[in-house]
């Protein structure tokens, strides 16, 4: 079992950012977050980690983003042979029902951006606990 | 009107509705027809447009005039039904009928009498006229014009009338009669007389072979059944090769003198010769002829009398006194001896049978003139002297018999030639004739002639008679008008040399179809060439003539000048295809808006996800930092910075439940959504979980009712109860429980579903009703109830997506009902 695990966070803005971060605070001891700001700069961080062999247990990807948004580093993710079946949730503002199916097609989970902090707690809560059912498998 | 606005695509024509609304289309058209309704009125004609889905009819009053009703009588359908003439109905209604049928083609051609409505007059009336069809066949319109044919239709009756009355009289007559055809031999008579001058008499008395060429130009037409006894033959054609096979060689100088007598264009003048019947057997011929008097020589009449008995009784007078006297008592005539000072001697016992004497004594010794009229005695006393003179002497005169018969009697004088004498003649003999038979059958055929005339010259319509060979062998003054031939110029030609090209191969082909018996008659319309070089529009109707035994002789020809009835019709026509023109012009800028709407409503969509999708992540922001604030500073926070706060996050709440109506209303349009049976009980059960905390929180009851199953989507079914009872709940009375029923009644046979939400809470009024599912409509004050002002607009979109419909009723103070008709 590792005793350290990384999680992809792409997205472009900075208030989400500190959010998140905030959110992972207390376990930051057994946990990395690596952030990127758009899907380019993403899929380069995933290349790299994938040169050491360090993938990433969760890739979090926000849909707008410029440059490259959420939903094409998603579909560029599942037709590589290598990230193919790294687990990713598309988390946005949005919670309209076409990104939701796009979501499904491409077997990613869908996740509005909760309003209160406290439901970011939890939330960040159970990305931490599927990481860790991720590095038990 | 069966026709639902909605199910229209744009730019198509509505059953019933002018296509054009609005704008300076319409108005030139309505110009244009205008101009095209005072051009009929100008043109005799009557117009009508008929739109049979409203009902709506309206005529110009020239056809008003035709159904015998004043120009500002009101009209519809049973009105014109009610101006038919009786035995019209059915046919005409049947023709309507057929028209409306879009297989017809939507043209529509009739001839109708109608019993004019106030006046009780009787018209006749042609009606051409066309209907268009929307896409789904159904006729829309029908329009067309009218004309008042009264006058042409008496006049053919009238013509056919005289015509049948004439061949009557002309087949049961017992004289003999002849239709000849002289225009031929009058031509080669004219081209002669101006060659050969005054000689023209001897040049035909010494050319026999000449003569023979005259007489094979005369062209029998007809005879009748007299003539057939009288010449022995069985059938007619046998009658109708030519002059020569009754001719005898003795036949021929008097037939030369009757051919300088046309020559000379005598109107009326009588020959006497010897004629052979078919069987050989000789018969003296007193033979009659009448030019016509208006230079139409393709009919001439000429009658035949049988006078072999006088010629015999002349002949034999001759002969022994004995054997005369059994002649003259055999002979069918009236045969008297008188002396030199014209006294009656004897009368033989036929003779006293037509005197209708008793006795001869009676008149035994009387002056021969006594028994005339008073204004036949000088011409009896003058053929008396002519006799005495050694010549023979011929009149015609009318006489009462001794009981006051009035008789006609055709009388020849002669001296009694005294054998070894050549003195004075002592006695006359002379021979009358009853001819009052004929004289009457004769006087009949000259009146009856002169009314075919009269008929044929008076007429509004052209009238000819026409050979079979297309040559005009009579035509009426008023033909002459149509063409600006004079009669003479037209008798030289035929019809086919003034007939337009394009239009003589159908005549032809109709004209043989008559000539071989398989029509009666036919109409057309077709063009003349007007002497002028115009073209000339005319309808033509054709009969056709047959002789005694059958065989075709002439054709009877109707000509109605149609010029202004086709120049309206090209007006009509033209206007037509303007209006189409415009119409299809402005389909397609319908067409052009409809898509730039589309589009523009597309972009609208866009715009509105699009900005509510950015607008939504400051929002969330608002609400999770103040949040946060909230949370993280409770402690430190001052109460009043807590209130402002609390505005914060209740305004930021309320964008965000605005901009999630608004995302929701906007993607509704674009989204697809998978239609199947939907369990309304169950998405009712639903909702009632997920309101469970304010449905306690307000001690709300909920009345579920017979829900049915509805085909549609269940998100959007959901949505829509979903916002109707969170309404209820939300628009509830202060201090009374809210009381929510849910029901559901079926309608149209189990087509669709009617569902009832019904609560007890504040109401609207009625007014309010009519505009509270327009999108952000706010009956109340946001403090004080909350919502987007979306929730209802949403329903509407809903329910319209599911092709059903939502009504709002409400009593101020008392509740509000929603009525949702879905399809089953």
């Amino acid at each position: 079992m590792k005793s350290s695990y990384t999680i992809l966070y792409v997205d472009d803005d900075r208030d989400d950012l500190m959010l998140i971060a905030d959110a992972f605070e207390k376990y930051t001891e057994h946990l990395t977050v690596v952030h990127a700001y758009n899907g380019i700069e993403g899929l380069s961080a995933l290349k790299k980690m994938n040169e050491t062999d360090s993938l990433p247990c969760l890739v979090i990807l926000d849909i707008n983003m410029p440059r490259m948004d959420g939903k094409e580093m998603l579909r560029r993710l599942r037709s590589h042979s290598d990230f193919k079946y790294l687990p990713v949730i598309l988390f946005s503002t949005s919670n309209s029902s076409k990104d939701k199916l796009f979501a499904e097609e491409h077997h990613a989970d869908f996740i509005t951006k909760p309003v209160n902090f406290s439901n970011i707690q939890s939330l960040v809560a159970e990305f931490v606990s599927r990481c860790k059912l991720e590095l038990v498998k | 009107m069966n026709a639902t606005p909605n199910s229209n695509p744009a730019g198509n024509r509505t059953a019933g509705n002018e296509p054009l609304h609005s704008g300076k289309g319409r108005k030139s058209v309505e110009e244009h027809e205008e101009l095209l309704r005072i051009a009929l009125e100008g043109g005799d004609l009557g117009y009508y447009d008929y739109y049979p889905q409203t009902g709506e009819l309206i005529w110009s009053a020239r056809t008003k005039a035709m159904f015998g009703l004043p120009p500002e009588a009101e009209v519809d359908y049973n009105i014109y039904v009610k101006g038919l003439h009786p035995e019209d109905k059915q046919r005409s209604d049947a023709a309507v009928q057929k028209a409306m049928q879009p297989e017809s083609g939507g043209l529509y051609e009739n001839e109708y009498r109608t019993i004019g409505i106030t006046d009780g007059k009787t018209r006749w009336i042609r009606s051409k006229g066309r209907l268009y069809f929307d896409e789904a066949g159904k006729a829309i319109r029908f329009s067309g014009i009218t004309q008042d044919i009264t006058e042409r239709k008496n006049a053919e009756e009238r013509l056919a009338d005289s015509e049948k009355r004439y061949r009557q009289i002309f087949e049961g007559t017992p004289v003999s009669i002849w239709e000849k055809d002289f225009s031929k031999v009058v031509i080669e008579l004219q081209r002669l007389k101006e060659k050969h001058g005054a000689t023209l008499y001897s040049y035909l008395h010494q050319n026999r072979d000449e003569v023979h060429r005259l007489m094979s130009l005369v062209k029998i037409k007809d005879t009748n059944e007299a003539s057939l006894k009288m010449f022995d033959a069985e059938k007619k054609e046998d009658l109708l090769k030519g002059l020569a096979v009754l001719f005898t060689p003795e036949t021929l100088p008097v037939f030369t003198n009757e051919l300088l007598a046309i020559a000379n264009r005598q109107e009326d003048f009588e020959s006497e010769y010897p004629l052979q019947t078919l069987k050989g057997r000789k018969i003296w011929c007193l033979v009659k002829t009448r030019l016509p008097q208006n230079d139409d020589y393709s009919r001439v009449l000429v009658s035949r009398f049988d006078i072999t008995d006088r010629k015999k009784a002349e002949e034999s007078l001759k002969e022994s006194e004995a054997f005369n006297r059994t002649i003259l008592e055999n002979s069918p005539d009236c045969i008297k001896i008188l002396n030199a000072e014209g006294r009656l001697q004897f009368i033989n016992v036929n003779g006293q049978e037509h005197l209708e004497l008793d006795d001869f004594a009676q008149v035994a010794s009387k002056c021969w003139w006594e028994l005339w009229d008073v204004k036949n005695e000088e011409k009896v006393k003058a053929a008396i002297q002519k006799a005495m003179n050694g010549e023979k002497a011929q009149f015609q005169g009318a006489a009462l018999t001794a009981k006051g018969t009035l008789k006609w009697w055709d009388v020849v004088v002669s001296p009694v030639i005294e054998q070894n004498n050549s003195e004075k003649p002592k006695r006359l003999i002379a021979v009358s004739r009853d001819v009052t038979n004929q004289k009457q059958a004769e006087e009949s055929i000259r009146r009856s002639e002169e009314r075919f005339r009269g008929t044929f010259d008076n007429v509004a319509v052209g009238i000819a008679h026409v050979g079979l060979n297309g040559k005009w062998l009579m035509v009426n003054e008023r033909l002459c008008q149509i063409v600006g031939y004079t009669k003479k110029e037209l008798l030289s030609k035929t019809f086919q040399d003034i007939t337009y090209p394009e239009d003589l191969e159908t005549d032809l082909q109709l004209l043989q179809q008559l000539q071989e018996g398989t029509i009666e008659t036919y109409s057309m319309e077709k063009r003349y060439f007007h002497k002028s070089g115009s073209l000339v529009w005319i309808t033509l109707t054709v009969s056709l003539l047959r002789d005694g035994s059958g065989a075709p002789n002439y054709q009877i020809a109707v000509i109605q000048d149609i010029t202004l009835r086709k120049q309206a019709e090209d007006a009509l026509k033209e206007s037509e295809d303007r209006f189409r023109a415009l119409a299809e012009t402005l389909e397609h800028v319908v067409d052009e808006r409809t898509e730039a709407l589309q589009r523009s409503n597309e972009d609208l969509q866009q715009f509105a996800h699009v900005a509510s999708h950015d607008l939504k992540e400051p929002v969330r922001k608002i609400r999770t930092f103040s949040d946060r604030l909230h949370t993280e500073f409770e402690g430190i926070l001052p109460e009043r910075a807590k209130l402002y706060l609390s505005k914060i996050e209740t305004s930021a709440e309320r964008i965000y439940a605005m901009i999630n109506g608004v995302l929701l209303y906007s993607s509704l349009d674009a989204d697809d959504q998978v239609f199947e049976e939907v369990d309304l009980a169950k998405i009712i059960g639903e909702i009632a979980t997920d309101l469970e905390v304010l449905i306690s929180e307000k001690c709300a009851v909920l009345h579920r009712k017979q829900l049915p199953h509805v085909k549609g989507s269940p998100v959007l079914l959901y949505q829509l109860f979903y916002n109707l009872i969170n309404n209820s709940l939300k628009f509830a009375k202060p201090s009374v429980a809210p009381e929510i029923s849910i029901k559901a009644e079926e309608i149209g046979n189990k087509k669709y579903w009617k569902v009832i939400v019904e609560d007890n809470g504040i109401g609207f009024s009625q007014e309010e009703a009519t505009h509270i599912f327009q999108t952000f409509t706010r009956l109340h004050a946001k403090d004080k109830y909350e919502g987007t002002g979306l929730g209802l607009a949403l329903c509407k979109k809903i329910v319209e997506r599911h092709s059903g419909s939502i009504e709002a009723e409400g009593i101020e103070g008392r509740g509000s009902k929603f009525t949702v008709t879905l399809p089953a």
